[in-house]
């Protein structure tokens, strides 16, 4: 053993060898691939040409080149070549293809790059592309194709039957110098399988070389026979970010199909298989009746514990490596009761088991807990009393939201619990670990499927109940609960910017937006997002707005200062507040981020404003507003058009100057009246006023006329006629 | 219920002349008497003021008019009168002149001229400038609409920020 490790010292210096080759091989550095850049029309749009799938304008991805033995799940894998000089292009590539649906683990990757392992398949880069075959944009992950074959086809079970010296030189030595690495970089693998593993085009497998672990969900392409009970029980998207432990369990799957020479297991469904891990504990299931010698069989058992806390640590599998004897610790999970339950036409001597089944005859499960059969079989013949007290919680639990609608429901996924702690969560034809619900969730929102129970699973507490229920201390308790309880918080508000969608963008990182109008595109922050809607503004059937519910929550939580100033009028009643809302979104987003002019953008914004003019009273008003914004419609700068329009001051004065002119129009129609009355109603229309000017003029000429006179008869002597 | 009252103190302040009233009475009435020729004279020359004044009950414009130029007309016979015999029956005897009476009497009527002409200019400037301040006003309402829209009307329910409830079918 010890020279085992001086083999595996020769391999990380064999590995630092090849990457100091790795190193001076490339002039080419794909290694400081910038992150996904945006999605700039230009390079992307041909015109007139087809659109290609060409990765930061370095790498293309030939869309009519699939190479199927390297898919990994939904992730298909093609042929990609780099662009630019001789140097680069002599750099054999490859690229998976992820769809959105499953969230890859995009953000590790600069981790997954920065892992130089000749072990472990090379990340040259990741990023957003047009897909040519989906006409949608895809997150890719460009790889060193320097893989081979997989040492299995994905559906293949038979042994490989390898000898325990091959198996040790070309499949642990490099495994275990990979879980170091990933040990360090703190990644969980999650695709850890012979179909996953490459013989690195050798004629003889010196060195296998570990496969892509980040196009899907962790552990969703995973055979459920990889995983470890607890996480084979979960839907495959719903396993979640698993431990080093489950790696480990994985590999020891792997190395038992390497090494084994028949499968003990043909013939038999997943779950009948399940069982049998179940009953008879992994490696027995596994091995069937195949005899391994030496200390394999110790690695193998070690590995294939299925109590989490009981397997191999990599620290254990390195004393292992060391040569060290390590003894066999019993298995804890296999305690069986005395006598059977009969649930479902079956015998159940174990509680996993029958937490298992609850959900196939609900109609008996009620029975069985009304009829208080489950708690004398718990009492009486399994005789556990932590499993009892766990039962006993589960049905005061239930109870605490009353025995209405839901409450059986409720009460089957919290008893499957206590029975079985280490099972994922059962709800609703579920089966979801609590790490794994982010992924199954954002499976379900994208293809608009039900998503009532995940978030009756979050506002009914029901991972509090299985964080409370677990005894394995390794989980991250706190973080979960932290987690879901912020979550719960956002379904209790059902505004825009709240609700399921900012559940999933909180609970998910890497998800892209996955709002209906930016459906063709793969949106990760908000300026990938102003670069779409930038596309989107020159197609004809472009939407009447630009925020809905999941780009107002993707906003929230990418960035939240660009979009929650602006809650209010986004989720207002109001349509021109909804629109002053998603310009000043916009607007904020361009400025905060210092991007570029968006022309299309601006062009459309200024077709969108017509609601917002009308809430201007004065119609001379509207008509400058839109001569300002008419002429900023090519600018593409929204944070011009924005400041125009969230003048508050002037709607303020506007409405001022309504009042004032509703006060004028009152005034003036008054007069109006009067004057028509005066005509109507009196004949002698200025009359009087005629009368008045008669007499004023009258007595001015009679004084004219009485001096006169007096002047005549004084002048005259007495005489005037 | 207050206009009645105030009708009621007129009457009675109309029934019954104060001291001021007494003194102008007895002061007019020994005037007259000191001034004889003179009232008799105006009384008969006055004549078609004192009609105008009974025949027109409107605010007593009518008989101002025709008293100023029917005085107009009596000035030159009193000045006479004044500056010559200045007794009752040289008065009667003036005022029975046919020249004084023609004289008199056309001024009177002169009188009766202004104030139907005058009226009737006043009268006709004054439709004028109404029918051109109606014009005005129609002009300037339909502005307002044109600017504030038919709601600056305040005929149609508003919401709180001043926009019918009910948006006007016609183009804005």
């Amino acid at each position: 053993m010890t020279d085992d490790i001086q083999d595996i010292e020769e391999v990380k210096t064999a590995d630092a060898a090849t990457g100091d080759a790795a190193e001076e091989l490339e002039p080419v550095d794909f290694t400081s691939m910038a992150p996904p850049a945006p999605l700039t029309p230009a390079g992307k749009k041909g015109a007139g040409a087809a659109r290609q799938a060409i990765l930061n304008g370095e790498i293309e991805i030939l869309s009519d080149q699939p190479l199927p033995r390297y898919d990994n799940g939904a992730a298909k894998a093609y042929l990609a070549q780099a662009m630019g000089s001789e140097a680069k292009q002599q750099v054999k590539l490859f690229a998976y293809v992820c769809e959105p649906n499953l969230v890859p683990r995009s953000r590790l990757t600069n981790k997954m790059k920065s892992i130089l392992n000749p072990s472990i398949a090379r990340l040259i880069g990741s990023g957003v592309v047009y897909w040519p075959p989906a006409k949608a944009e895809r997150y890719v992950f460009i790889y060193e194709n320097n893989l081979g074959n997989p040492l299995m086809t994905p559906d293949q079970r038979d042994g490989l039957g390898w000898k325990q010296e091959m198996v040790m030189t070309a499949v642990i030595k490099p495994m275990i110098n990979a879980f170091l690495d990933f040990s360090d970089a703190g990644i969980f693998h999650g695709s850890i399988r012979p179909s996953n593993m490459f013989d690195g085009n050798a004629a003889k497998v010196e060195r296998i070389i570990l496969g892509d672990a980040l196009s899907v969900p962790p552990g969703s392409s995973q055979s459920m026979i990889y995983e470890s009970v607890e996480r084979a029980m979960a839907d495959p998207l719903a396993r979640g970010v698993g431990s080093m432990s489950d790696d480990l369990y994985a590999f020891g799957v792997s190395l038992t199909m390497i090494l084994r020479t028949k499968n003990p297991l043909k013939g038999l469904s997943d779950d009948d298989i399940l069982r049998q891990k179940m009953e008879l504990g992994s490696y027995a299931t596994l091995t069937g009746k195949e005899r391994f010698t030496g200390g394999i069989l110790e690695l193998l058992r070690g590995l294939l514990y299925d109590d989490r806390r009981q397997r191999w640590t990599l620290e254990e599998v390195m004393l292992w490596m060391e040569g060290q004897r390590l003894s066999p610790k019993p298995n804890s999970q296999n305690k069986k009761a005395s006598r059977p339950i009969h649930f479902n036409g079956e015998r159940y001597f174990r509680p996993p088991l029958l937490a298992m089944d609850l959900e196939a005859e609900p109609a008996e499960f009620a029975q069985a807990v009304d009829g208080g059969v489950l708690t004398q079989w718990l009492t009486r013949s399994f005789e556990d009393k932590l499993t009892y007290t766990r039962y006993e919680q589960a049905l005061e639990s239930a109870q605490e939201l009353g025995r209405g609608p839901g409450y059986w429901n409720r009460l089957m996924s919290r008893v499957s619990i206590a029975l079985d702690p280490f099972a994922p969560m059962r709800y609703k034809e579920l089966s979801i670990l609590p790490e794994g619900l982010s992924y199954a969730f954002a499976n379900e929102v994208w293809s608009k499927g039900n998503i009532a129970p995940y978030v009756e699973i979050v506002n009914q507490q029901l991972v509090m109940f299985w964080l409370n229920a677990q005894i394995d201390v390794s989980v991250d308790i706190g973080t979960l609960v932290s987690k879901y309880e912020t979550c719960r918080s956002f379904l209790k508000q059902e505004n825009a910017g709240y609700g399921a969608e900012r559940m999933l963008y909180y609970m998910m990182p890497d998800c892209p937006c996955y709002s209906d109008k930016l459906k063709a595109y793969y949106v990760l922050d908000p300026e990938t997002m102003m670069h779409a809607f930038e596309e989107i503004s020159h197609s004809k059937d472009r939407p009447a707005l630009f925020l809905d519910r999941h780009i107002i929550a993707f906003l929230s939580v990418k960035d939240r200062k660009v979009i929650d100033n602006y809650m209010t009028d986004v989720n207002s009643s109001h349509h021109h507040k909804k629109v002053l809302g998603n310009i000043m979104t916009l607007a904020t987003i361009q400025r905060r981020s210092k991007m570029e002019m968006f022309p299309g953008l601006s062009n459309w914004v200024a077709d969108m404003l017509d609601p917002v003019y009308k809430r201007f009273h004065d119609r001379h008003l509207r008509v400058k507003l839109k001569e300002r914004v008419d002429k900023l419609r090519a600018s593409g700068n929204l944070t011009k058009i924005a400041d125009i329009m969230e003048n508050n001051n002037a709607l303020h004065q506007d409405m001022l100057n309504f009042k004032s002119a509703m006060e004028e129009y009152k005034a003036l129609v008054v007069e109006r009246t009067e004057l028509e009355d005066k005509f109507e109603s009196s004949v002698s229309f200025g009359k009087e006023e005629g009368r008045e000017y008669s007499a004023i003029f009258s007595l001015i000429l009679s004084v004219i006329v009485i001096i006169c006179f007096t002047f005549l008869f004084l002048t005259n002597d007495g005489e005037i006629f | 219920m207050a206009k009645e009252k105030k009708t009621k103190n007129k009457k009675k302040n109309g029934n019954k002349l104060g001291f001021k009233g007494i003194v102008i009475g007895v002061g007019s009435v020994l005037s007259a008497a000191l001034f004889l020729p003179t009232t008799v004279f105006l009384f008969f020359g006055m004549m078609p003021t004192m009609a105008a004044y009974f025949a027109d009950r409107k605010g007593g414009w009518k008989a101002i008019t025709i008293g100023a130029m029917n005085i107009a007309g009596c000035t030159p016979f009193l000045l006479h009168l004044w500056t010559t015999h200045n007794t009752v029956t040289y008065a009667l005897g003036l005022i029975t002149d046919p020249r004084a009476v023609i004289v008199i009497f056309s001024a009177a009527s002169i009188g009766l001229l202004i104030e139907w002409a005058m009226s009737g200019i006043v009268i006709t400037i004054m439709t004028q400038r109404s029918k051109t301040r109606l014009m005005d006003i129609d002009k300037r309402l339909k502005n307002m609409a044109e600017r504030w829209g038919e709601e600056v009307a305040g005929k149609m329910p508003l919401d709180e920020y001043g926009f019918p409830l009910k948006q006007p079918t016609d183009a804005e």
